[in-house]
């Protein structure tokens, strides 16, 4: 019924009673990519290791049954897991929540190329870091904050890495990566933010040019993470995704709803699974180089409405018989919250849009995003029409 | 590989030793190199080269090493197998006197007359840092640019070295820049089969000694400390990114790098940095395809221009060749990812050449994987531009590229140290007046 998967995994599932509040999708067990939870030899324990796609073997872990190959490209994973909260902080302008679950299985973007990371023997935890803006409830999707595990009482080095911005459908944008504990025992976990490389509109300019650093203790016990609950999803492989997951972050990761966003409605096109909602703000917010209009364009993942970051984004507007073609630069906005745009002086309702995609949205991606914001055709629509 | 184990663990050995240093490291050293070999290293006994006679056989230029290295089957210079990096300080206060400037002018020159000038005997420079020079009244010569070392990114926060001068040694005998030190500073009789007359005891206080080792197989025999995973590396890779680097059409020569003007022509400049590397992403969660792209290029990748560690590639790392140099914001935006080497390509002067002389090698100081990056420039400020190219900000917000988010390979290194010096010319190489 469940190929590949481990059965240590369900062991503990079985004895497991304890229901959690919180829960966290994409652990690697019982999904239909059969043969990606094998362990591969030789790799460092509770870490992981890629397999790159395109490979018999990468193309035989994605989709090794005609199930798979016919899964709509968002789709809600197999099981869903629950999560701890090791900390959370306030630093500088930013509100930094540490949490963990088990350790986990994803795929790392570069360009088109895809590459799996499969979980390894051993024992470890998927730490998370989630940042956000505690004035107006932005998440920051951004950067690639270094990491430091160590050991509380020896102060010896566990890991030290960059981890990867990601998307889950539960935990959304955030920060993560496996990383394989020794022995259990207390940890301290150095988290630094380089300054936001977005641009910084709004009540947000200036706001996130400094670096800063946040220090949590992290309790590492095999109790405590065995009890993570993991459930089956009886709708796995079906369009849809895993609801935000309800915890004490206030902001869920989502953003705001269409209603909610500045500036005239433009409509809202769609491509590679993800939604491109249009927003045009008479006036440029501070921090654009314009006092003429702004052309917000707010990429969102389908019903959850978490950001899209990293992506390649071009809008060609013709108003008036005159075309112009520009990139449109990612940004962060106290009531847009995480969008790409650029001023349009000649910008107008009834002008024809259309918006290319140049490079995938260079995020890592947990399960049920793998398939989905890789492949877009041009988008086309006729501003306000909608 | 053509190595049998016991070779292996032989140049293994040999590499520990050095990082040990001190009289028991040399002993090893000389014991391993006086056993016979299948790699044609010398033999102590027998073909150990004896040292150079005449000064007046060496360049003025104390950074003229590349003809007296070995050069690959595609015409790269190769930079010696292992290196010792000396910092110390003057124990003076003020400018350094004449006597001591003498005596430490001797013990160089009886360096080179105890090994042959070669990259098979002993190469070293002796470096002098803007700290060094503040000791004088009057300020360095306004030919040389040697700024205070500083933090050269936002997301960087380095150490800066200040000790007042630096000696690089360099061979591809461990024992020879093991013996070489202790011959400087007066820890030795004999060096070579010579005997020690001159020394830098006394005059300077040595403040740290760092090693690496650049060469096929070297990082691969020393993935045992952290930040690389176990046996992650390849096994003929020269660095433990597992690339080649130092392309001969890549580096700057050793003209273009000499200051040509003032009381330091026929000088150059050298920055030295200590980087970290923390590779378990790199070889555990990025595939082939995404390495090649974040140190070459997307076209690099796409292409499949990289043949293992890059040999294949001979004596070009193909930036200019492909034209990925001029499409850094156009990969950003379309590729979603732009490589090291096609930032790196940039960073050209007014002729289109490259700005640095690389003569970096890999570390495994304190236990963990680094890179001793140090290079060649005629002015420090070429060295800021090369390193503002590899950072990428113009790109950390286009398309898929972030600070550090597929920006090259940023995400996988740390600036934990930097330190700016002057390598005079050879005839002011003992204590230079700034002027």
């Amino acid at each position: 019924m469940w190929p590949g998967r481990d059965p240590t995994r369900r062991d503990f599932i079985a004895m497991s009673g304890v229901a959690l509040g919180m829960s966290v999708a994409g652990c690697a067990t019982g999904d239909d990519a059969a043969g990606e939870t094998e362990t591969p030899s030789g790799a460092a324990p509770g870490g992981t290791e890629a397999t790159p796609e395109g490979t018999k073997a990468g193309r035989e872990n994605e989709l090794p049954t005609a199930t798979a190959q016919e899964r709509p490209l968002v789709h809600i994973p197999a099981h869903q897991d629950g999560m701890r909260m090791v900390g959370m902080t306030e630093v500088g302008p930013y509100m930094v929540a540490m949490s963990y679950t088990l350790l986990h299985d994803f795929w790392v973007l570069a360009g088109q190329e895809k590459s799996y990371v499969r979980i390894n023997d051993g024992q470890g935890l998927h730490l998370m870091a989630t940042v956000w803006d505690p004035e107006y409830n932005q998440r920051i999707p951004l950067g690639s904050p270094p990491v430091e595990v160590r050991d509380a009482a020896s102060g010896d080095s566990v890991a030290e890495k960059s981890l990867w911005p990601m998307l889950s459908q539960q935990m959304g944008p955030h920060f993560g990566d496996n990383v394989a504990f020794p022995d259990e025992g207390e940890y301290t976990v150095q988290l630094s933010f380089d300054p936001v490389s977005a641009r910084q509109l709004g009540e947000y300019r200036g706001r996130f040019t400094d670096s800063v650093d946040a220090e949590f203790d992290l309790l590492f016990r095999t109790d405590i993470t065995n009890n993570i609950r993991e459930r089956f999803v009886d709708e796995a492989g079906q369009a849809g995704a895993l609801e935000p997951m309800e915890t004490n972050m206030k902001p869920n990761g989502s953003l705001p709803g269409v209603r909610a966003l500045p500036g005239d409605h433009g409509g809202i096109v769609e491509g590679g699974a993800a939604k491109f909602v249009v927003q045009v703000l008479r006036k440029a917010p501070a921090g654009i180089d314009s006092s003429g209009p702004y052309l917000a364009v707010s990429a969102r993942t389908p019903y959850n409405q978490y950001p899209l970051p990293f992506m390649g984004l071009r809008a060609t507007v013709s108003s008036a018989g005159e075309e112009v073609r520009e990139p449109l630069k990612a940004a962060i906005h106290p009531e847009l919250g995480y969008h790409y745009g650029a001023p349009f002086p000649a910008i107008a309702m009834g002008d024809e849009m259309t918006l290319e995609v140049g490079a995938p949205p260079q995020i890592a991606r947990h399960r049920g995003y793998q398939t989905a914001f890789l492949e877009f055709d041009d988008m086309t629509l006729t501003l306000g029409e909608q | 590989m053509t190595d049998g184990d016991r070779n292996l663990t032989r140049r293994e050995a040999l590499r520990a030793a050095v990082a040990v240093g001190g009289s028991a490291g040399l002993a090893a050293c000389l014991n391993l190199e006086s056993q016979p070999t299948e790699t044609g290293e010398a033999n102590r006994n027998t073909d150990r080269p004896d040292g150079t006679e005449s000064a007046a056989e060496l360049p003025n230029r104390q950074h003229a090493w590349n003809e007296f290295s070995r050069t690959d089957k595609h015409g790269n210079p190769v930079l010696a197998r292992h290196h010792v990096l000396l910092l110390a300080n003057y124990v003076g206060d003020g400018p350094v006197d004449d006597v001591d400037r003498k005596q430490a002018a001797n013990a160089f020159r009886e360096l080179e007359e105890t090994y042959r000038w070669a990259s098979d005997g002993l190469l070293f420079t002796v470096g002098y840092s803007p700290a060094y020079f503040d000791r004088y009244d009057e300020p360095l010569s306004e030919s040389v640019d040697l700024p205070r070392p500083a933090a050269l990114a936002p997301f960087e926060d380095p150490s800066f070295d200040t000790p007042d001068l630096l000696v690089h040694l360099a061979s591809d005998r461990a024992s020879a820049v093991l013996e070489a030190k202790q011959a400087l500073f007066g820890e030795l009789e004999t060096a070579n089969g010579s005997e020690v007359t001159e020394t830098i005891d006394g005059i300077v206080e040595l403040v740290d000694r760092r090693t690496g080792f650049i060469g096929p197989g070297l990082p691969a025999e020393h993935d045992d400390v952290d930040g690389v995973p176990d046996g992650a590396v390849p096994k003929d890779a020269p660095l433990f990114m597992g690339f080649k680097s130092g392309f001969v059409e890549n580096q700057a020569t050793e003209n273009s790098v000499t200051i040509t003007e003032g009381p330091f022509a026929g000088g150059t400049t050298q920055h030295l940095s200590l980087l970290r590397t923390e590779l378990d992403q790199w070889y555990n969660q990025d595939s082939r395809e995404q390495r090649v792209a974040k140190m070459f290029s997307a076209t690099h990748a796409a292409e499949d221009l990289v043949e293992g560690v890059g040999d294949n590639l001979g004596d070009s790392s193909l930036v200019s060749e492909t034209g990925v140099g001029d499409r850094v914001s156009d990969d950003a935006f379309e590729e979603g990812v732009v490589g090291h080497a096609q930032k790196l390509a940039r960073a050209r002067d007014e002729n289109g050449d490259p700005r640095l002389l690389r003569r970096d090698f890999a570390t495994v100081d304190d236990g963990r994987t680094g890179v001793h990056f140090l290079s060649l420039q005629e002015s420090i400020a070429d060295f800021i531009q090369t390193r503002s190219a590899m950072n990428g900000t113009d790109v950390a917000n286009v398309g898929g590229v972030g600070t550090k988010n597929n920006n090259g390979i940023l995400q996988y290194i740390t600036t934990v140290r930097r330190g700016n010096y002057l390598l005079p010319p050879r005839s002011k190489r003992s204590f230079p007046r700034p002027s």
